[in-house]
């Protein structure tokens, strides 16, 4: 029998702290902090490493969101995480417009500045302003500017290295004709990209979802339209050749970069509430909850060359979530994870996630008191996994051990 | 074979191995739930196990629990085996979501032990190789320390801090949001 209040087994002491909350940030820190033979463990390359092996994908952080009314962003965490974000710049008059890549994207309301948009990193408090467009936009999207060089899934980036705006638009040109316009902003160049556009049909209902995240999958981000089709941008090849975006010396044409996706062929309910997302299969997908009926549909676009639309999963809401029968209390679809693990369903009670891969799929839980929240952004982030890299570089100081 | 199966997987899952403790205690168990252990599986596959297998650094105490762990994963697995892979069946997805929740409250009252036993577990599925088992108990131990500061770890662990006065004022000096 072991002795009360012995000390865990020395040799696994690794094996415990690499299971240390990823959403826990000061977890991390304050294990660092305990003694000397738990610091240098953190500080291990091979640590780190581990680490990442066990958390591949970044937890929830918090969400941002504008409350109901009002010309403010809110950075909501998640219960169980210890990280709150750099105080600067969330309370201001801004317009929440995407959150990606460890970075959020704002509409400044405040006109006596001269920037349009904001780029702001949660962590560091960083923010860069960003000229507004000339364009005609509904939707924007951030993501880190390495995005189409290969970056992979932007964990060492963090927030800190060069990112893209991209911004897309529905014009209507008259006579119900309308033309679908998209452009980039490069950090690299401080500039933004010549405008392309594309005619849509004739009465195409093609006018851009407002408050909608755009999904990116490969080199290209994906807008809801009206219909609940999209609209796609291959923002990645216009970055590729260049921030001037003439696309003739490639021999591309505007068609190669802007593309209309129908929607699923209509059933017998109507189509709305619809969120593009990036599907389990790693392609483009949908996520839909019908009115009145609780039912999260989950469609997911074949890969190849003429692919149609398959409905891949339903999930029923209602069992997992306090909805009951009180219409008011009905779910609604608020947003999505930029790697399409989760869904985010707001009801009266508060914001809840529900699972959609590995271990936590079909399982739902609260992230928020907050009720009725339209359309929120999930802050997903590799952040207490910077901080292992930062011990491990020094950048936060180890003591110098004895052994 | 008694089994009431006819397959050979079945006949297979039915043969027995005799696991002995440090204190020499016989356990006798199927081949399927020894194999959760990865130390014994590859004794199987050498065919060492005439005679069981001597356990020296488990007692038969924590032998039992860790046994009771593995019978209870190695149906799981094979209920899993046997039911469809494919997601949009809502059916097989009701009885594999039934099988997780019953999994998991399996193993949080598996949990509610004192930490000694939690410490042995800990070797023990460490030594015999229980992926499963070692992540199950050493995220327990993580918990633990959640929401907790540097003193109250040492407190709970009888952890002894050599850190000097400076290096701790430099932690808390470079990283003061997390002891907020």
């Amino acid at each position: 029998m072991a002795p009360p209040g012995r000390p865990p087994p020395d040799d696994l002491i690794p094996d415990i702290l690499v299971h240390l909350a990823p959403d826990d940030p000061a977890g991390i820190i304050r294990a660092a902090a305990v003694c000397k033979s738990w610091r240098r463990i953190l500080a291990d390359p091979a640590f780190a490493a581990r680490y990442r092996a066990l958390h591949p994908s970044p937890p929830v952080l918090g969400f941002l969101h504008r409350p109901v009314g009002l010309r403010v962003a809110r950075f909501v965490p998640t219960p169980a995480t210890s990280f709150r974000p750099s105080p600067s710049a969330v309370q201001r008059s801004r317009h929440p417009l995407d959150c990606r890549h460890g970075r959020a994207l704002f509409y400044d309301y405040d006109f006596h500045s001269t920037a349009g948009f904001v780029v702001w990193d949660p962590v560091t408090g960083d923010h860069h302003n960003v000229p507004e467009a000339s364009d005609p936009w509904t939707q924007l999207a951030v993501l880190c500017g390495c995005a189409s060089a290969g970056c992979g899934n932007h964990r060492a980036c963090g927030g800190g290295g060069a990112f893209i705006v991209a911004v897309a638009g529905v014009e209507d040109t008259g006579d119900g004709y309308s033309d679908f316009h998209a452009s980039l902003y490069s950090s690299d160049t401080g500039r933004w990209s010549m405008d392309l556009y594309i005619h849509l049909g004739h009465k195409a209902r093609c006018g851009l979802v407002e408050d909608r995240p755009a999904a990116l999958v490969g080199d290209s981000l994906y807008f809801v339209t009206e219909s609940g089709g999209l609209l796609r941008y291959r923002y990645g090849l216009v970055h590729r050749l260049g921030n001037e975006g003439f696309l003739r010396p490639g021999g591309y044409r505007e068609a190669d970069v802007l593309s209309v996706v129908e929607p699923p062929p209509p059933g017998k309910k109507r189509f709305g509430n619809v969120f593009a997302m990036a599907a389990e299969d790693g392609g483009i997908g949908l996520a839909s909850l019908y009115k009145n009926s609780g039912r999260l549909y989950l469609w997911g676009r074949e890969a190849t060359a003429g692919g149609r639309w398959v409905q891949r999963r339903v999930i029923d809401l209602r069992e997992m979530l306090p909805v009951g029968n009180n219409p008011s209390r009905r779910p609604r679809l608020s947003g999505v994870a930029e790697d399409g693990s989760a869904i985010f369903v707001s009801t009266d009670d508060g914001v809840f996630t529900v699972g959609l891969t590995g271990s936590s799929s079909s399982q739902a839980r609260k992230v928020s008191e907050v009720g009725n929240v339209d359309v929120l952004y999930p802050f997903m982030s590799f952040y207490t996994e910077s901080l292992l890299l930062k011990l491990a570089s020094g950048e936060i100081a180890v003591p110098v051990g004895d052994h | 074979m008694a089994s009431a199966g006819s397959g050979d997987e079945k006949a297979a899952a039915a043969a027995m191995i005799t696991l002995i403790s440090s204190d020499n205690e016989k356990f006798e168990v199927t081949e399927a739930t020894a194999t959760l252990s990865q130390t014994i599986r590859h004794m199987i596959e050498d065919g060492c196990t005439d005679g069981g297998v001597p356990l020296p650094n488990v007692t038969s105490k924590i032998l039992a629990r860790v046994i009771e762990y593995c019978k209870k994963h190695a149906t799981a697995a094979a209920g899993e085996e046997g039911s469809s892979s494919s997601f949009s069946d809502a059916a097989f997805l009701e009885v594999d979501r039934a099988f997780l929740e019953e999994l998991e409250e399996f193993d949080d009252a598996f949990l509610e032990v004192d930490r000694a036993t939690l410490f042995d577990l800990i070797l023990a599925a460490n030594y015999l190789d229980i992926k499963g088992l070692l992540n199950l108990t050493c995220q327990k131990v993580a918990d633990s320390v959640k929401g907790k500061t540097p003193e109250q770890i040492r407190e709970m662990y009888n952890i002894v801090n050599d850190l000097t006065p400076e290096e701790e004022a430099e932690i808390r000096r470079e990283t003061q949001w997390a002891f907020e």
